[in-house]
């Protein structure tokens, strides 16, 4: 009984989150539900202990990346994925707004960092833990990010988010 | 604005329930019943296991509500304002536990009233402090002389970790004794080098990676003949180890077995080395705390260490190792735990101390305050713990969940502030002596200072009244009971602070939003701070320091007037001969053009080595230029890591030197994070993780170059 309750509740807290990543990573509502319960049921097999909220979002996010990576790089995607990276696959969303297809456009390195940094609140170094990469690295994927998006070009610190 | 279009359309993508049922059916396919956990130390042969039972999930309770929201909270039109988090409550009272009961039955009103968001008046006026404390009201001294670190005099003038306050040691992944360069590097080693005109020579390995592994952070301070590893292990699936009479030794896991709760494993590890003979540095011991390595400090021959410790309440009053923090296996005293009545979080600051001029070192000191987790500074006397508190007028809410979700109506007016503690360090026995409120929220520590028997605080403060967010910043002067005496307000209207420094009595604030206002503060009359001037320019600094008399060295970005957008990292030497009218003598920028820059100098002080009597400015300098193609989504980069040296002569930045570090594939994803520069006598030697480059201070010339995996000698 308490089992269910366990998965409901962390389904209800985090799916929508891994759901919303996978989603703008892989640009199919198909290839997302599938990461999704990838991410849930090896949450369920390694059930990690955390030490606090923070860790646990990290774990989910983290987690979620890397079913991505993995998913672009399995056999199955490479045998059935298009040619063009800019034709989406799969039924889409009827009504993806405007931001969203804009954001979708833009490279995936540099969509995943727009997203984990403006939708998920995570600062510069958390992003560079969660995808690999050096801090430099990521903050020059949101200046990039900013630019082929024609925002007006924020302040990115170091010291914003810490 | 993008970031509110973006959530707003973001919030509408979600998976179907077709595929979340399939995803639960999935997990319940999956699930085991038990989960079996390996504990013991090594001395003991056999394995015992421990059954954690799927109670974690009620850990899931402590819901969303405490985490803090670093990014203003979005702004609706006429629908008023969504909290994409929640906000927390600070202390209105602190209070010394007599016994751990006291702790638990804190704790068990805060995870039940999770649906109450308490109110607060906003600025504390009256101190914090009941009668139970107050009696132990250590001043602030006022006379407090610098304390120079004792300098041996054989040794050749050479650089130090870049301080904020001398004679207080912070900790770094380097440290110079003008002999010696000691390394630690990320893969659990810690290299000893001989330095000495321009020669490096590697004069032993420490190998302390089974210390290390799986931690999350190690630095180091350094004390005559001790080294002091500070290492920290986040609780996150891994073991935590420790040094103990020749050997280490682990544990991890569930600490009491009959916990139903989630064990929190994080814990801080001080190892203590003694490198009195530089070419056989040895373990002697070490020191562990509960909780997440926050900072240390050196001062005096005594050490100070500060971590952060999560706690839950799930298990029983009498499971006191579950929610109590403990050092070296033993829990703290309660009579040493101090906590807020009525809790803001579940996060304790464990600080303790240790005399490392003793034989044995073990702590000397140890305390625990629940509910603070915040920015801090330490002088030559006083930790200052700070917490923001969020306080509103009036919110309707009966349960948190919604309350992180409710739409606050634009009759609500919502204040941030920043509750202050000082802990006096007293020579090592630790005391918890003030505590204060003031407007606004802390950046990081340079935002605060000491000085003269007062506290000077710089907060940006934000409020939401009426429909309409603004921010102001300001200056705090407070006395040794943390009570306002003097503010200076309203600096940088709608703008925010990006970098403070306190000079004896002038604070410089810098403050953003499009053009850079430098502030210059005068607290000589700590009743009346007075703005001497305000400079204009564009960009702003996000760290600044003296350079010798009447200069004052800003480095950060360079901004576009109008746009406010970032175009470049800027070196800016303002002149303060006259305060009152400060003006930029001279920039340097780095233009971003087909190009991007970065520098860990702009937010960590460590990475910068400023000299102003040896004209000295050294940096790292990472650098990426890119071709992106948008049709064809096709980009080439070249990314390069460079150490940069400046001098400032006649009125005008030189550079120096720029020695590449490394490039391309390796520069793109190596972590700048541990370049470092330092000089003894008239060489410079730059150290990252891969060696050191020595150069000749008169040519700045490269001299010679030293890998670690050369052999030790």
């Amino acid at each position: 009984m308490r089992d269910n309750d366990a998965i409901e509740k962390i389904l209800e807290k985090y799916s929508s989150t891994v759901y919303r990543i996978a989603y703008l990573r892989t640009r199919s509502c198909h290839d997302a539900s599938d990461i999704m319960q990838d991410v849930f049921v090896r949450y369920i097999r390694a059930l990690p202990v955390f030490d606090s909220e923070e860790h646990e979002k990290a774990w989910f996010i983290r987690t979620t990346l890397n079913r991505t990576a993995s998913f672009f790089s399995s056999a199955w995607y490479r045998r059935t994925a298009p040619l063009d990276e800019n034709t989406v696959s799969g039924a889409e969303m009827p009504s993806d707004s405007g931001v969203i297809e804009e954001v979708k456009k833009l490279p995936k390195d540099i969509r995943t960092a727009i997203h984990l940094y403006y939708y998920e609140d995570m600062s510069v170094r958390e992003i560079a833990e969660a995808t690999g990469k050096s801090e430099s690295a990521v903050k020059s994927l949101l200046y990039r990010g900013r630019k082929l998006l024609k925002l007006g070009l924020e302040t990115e610190t170091g010291t914003e988010k810490g | 604005m993008f970031e509110q279009d973006y959530k707003k359309a973001m919030d509408g993508i979600k998976p179907e329930a077709s595929s979340v049922e399939a995803t639960k059916e999935a997990m319940r396919n999956e699930r085991k019943p038990r989960r079996v956990v390996l504990i013991r130390r090594l001395a003991v042969a056999c394995l015992c296991l421990a059954v954690i039972s799927l109670s974690i999930f009620s850990a899931f309770r402590i819901s969303d509500a405490f985490r803090i929201s670093s990014k203003q909270p979005v702004v609706g039109g006429t629908d008023g304002y969504v909290y994409s988090d929640t906000y927390f409550k600070g202390a209105e009272g602190i209070v010394r536990a007599d016994k751990y009961g006291d702790i638990y039955k804190v704790l068990s009103e805060y995870s039940s009233n999770l649906g109450n968001l308490y109110h607060g008046n906003g600025l504390f006026t009256d101190g914090l402090f009941t009668n139970d404390i107050k009696g132990e009201m250590i001043g602030i001294p006022e006379d407090a002389e610098a304390a120079e670190a004792p300098n041996d005099n054989t040794d050749p003038e050479h650089s130090e970790t870049n301080n904020q306050v001398s004679g207080v040691q912070e900790a770094d992944v380097i440290k110079n004794d003008g002999r010696y360069i000691y390394k630690y590097l990320s893969d659990g080693t810690i290299v000893i080098i001989s330095a000495s005109d321009g020669k490096t020579e590697i004069a032993s390995k420490l190998d302390v990676s089974k210390l290390t592994e799986g931690s999350y952070y190690s630095e180091m301070l350094l004390c005559d003949d001790t080294l002091v590893l500070l290492t920290s292990f986040n609780g996150y699936d891994n073991l935590y180890c420790w040094y103990s009479d020749g050997e280490i030794l682990y544990d991890g896991a569930a600490k009491s077995e009959s916990a139903s709760s989630l064990e929190n494993e994080s814990r801080t590890i001080c190892t203590f080395i003694d490198v009195s003979d530089r070419a056989n540095p040895k373990m002697i011991g070490s020191n562990r705390q509960s909780g997440c390595y926050n900072t240390s400090r050196i001062v005096g021959n005594i050490l100070y260490t500060v971590s952060n410790y999560y706690t839950n309440c799930g298990g029983s009053e009498s499971d006191s190792k579950v929610y109590v923090p403990e050092i070296n296996g033993s829990l703290i005293d309660a009579s040493d735990i101090y906590m807020a009545e009525k809790l803001g979080n579940m996060s304790y600051t464990v600080i303790t101390s240790a005399d490392l001029s003793k034989d044995v070192l073990s702590f000397s000191s140890d305390m625990a305050i629940l509910g603070i987790s915040g920015a801090m500074y330490c002088s030559e006397n006083n930790f200052y713990l700070t917490q923001a508190v969020y306080s509103s007028a009036q919110i309707a809410a009966d349960d948190a969940v919604e309350a992180v979700e409710s739409v606050i109506t634009s009759e609500t007016s919502v204040n941030i502030c920043t509750d202050v503690y000082r802990v006096a360090l007293n020579g090592g026995s630790l005391v918890l002596a003030a505590g204060g409120s003031v407007k606004g929220t802390v950046l990081n520590q340079f935002s605060m200072d000491e000085s003269n028997g007062y506290f000077r605080i710089a907060t940006t403060s934000e409020s939401y009244v009426s429909g309409s967010f603004t921010t102001a910043s300001n200056v705090f002067v407070l006395d040794a009971e943390l009570k306002a005496v003097g503010v200076s307000e309203n600096l940088g209207v709608s703008e925010r602070i990006k970098s403070v420094r306190f000079m004896g009595d002038i604070c410089y604030v810098v403050t953003f939003r499009q053009t850079d206002p430098l502030y210059a503060i005068d607290l000589t009359d700590p009743a009346q701070p007075k703005t001497l001037s305000e400079l204009k320019i564009d960009g702003f600094s996000t760290y600044m320091q003296s350079y010798g008399e009447n200069l004052l060295l800003g480095i950060g970005y360079d901004a576009d007037a109008d746009s406010g957008g970032t175009t470049g990292i800027k070196l800016t030497m303002f002149d303060t001969a006259d305060n009152t009218q400060i003006f930029d003598a001279a920039t340097y920028t780095f233009k971003w053009d087909n190009s991007y820059g970065s520098s860990e100098a702009l937010d960590n002080h460590k990475a910068i080595l400023v000299d102003p009597g040896k004209n000295i400015i050294g940096f790292p300098y990472w650098e990426e230029n890119y071709n992106y193609d948008p049709i064809s989504d096709t980009a080439n980069y070249k990314s390069s890591l460079k150490y940069m040296f400046f001098s400032y002569t006649d009125g005008s930045f030189v550079n120096t030197a720029a020695v590449t570090l490394c490039k391309d594939n390796d520069a793109y994803y190596y972590n700048s994070a541990n370049a470092r520069g330092l000089y003894i006598g008239d060489y410079a030697y730059i150290v990252t993780d891969g060696g050191v480059t020595s150069l000749s201070l008169s040519e700045y010339k490269v001299v010679s170059q030293l890998t670690y995996s050369d052999n030790a000698n």
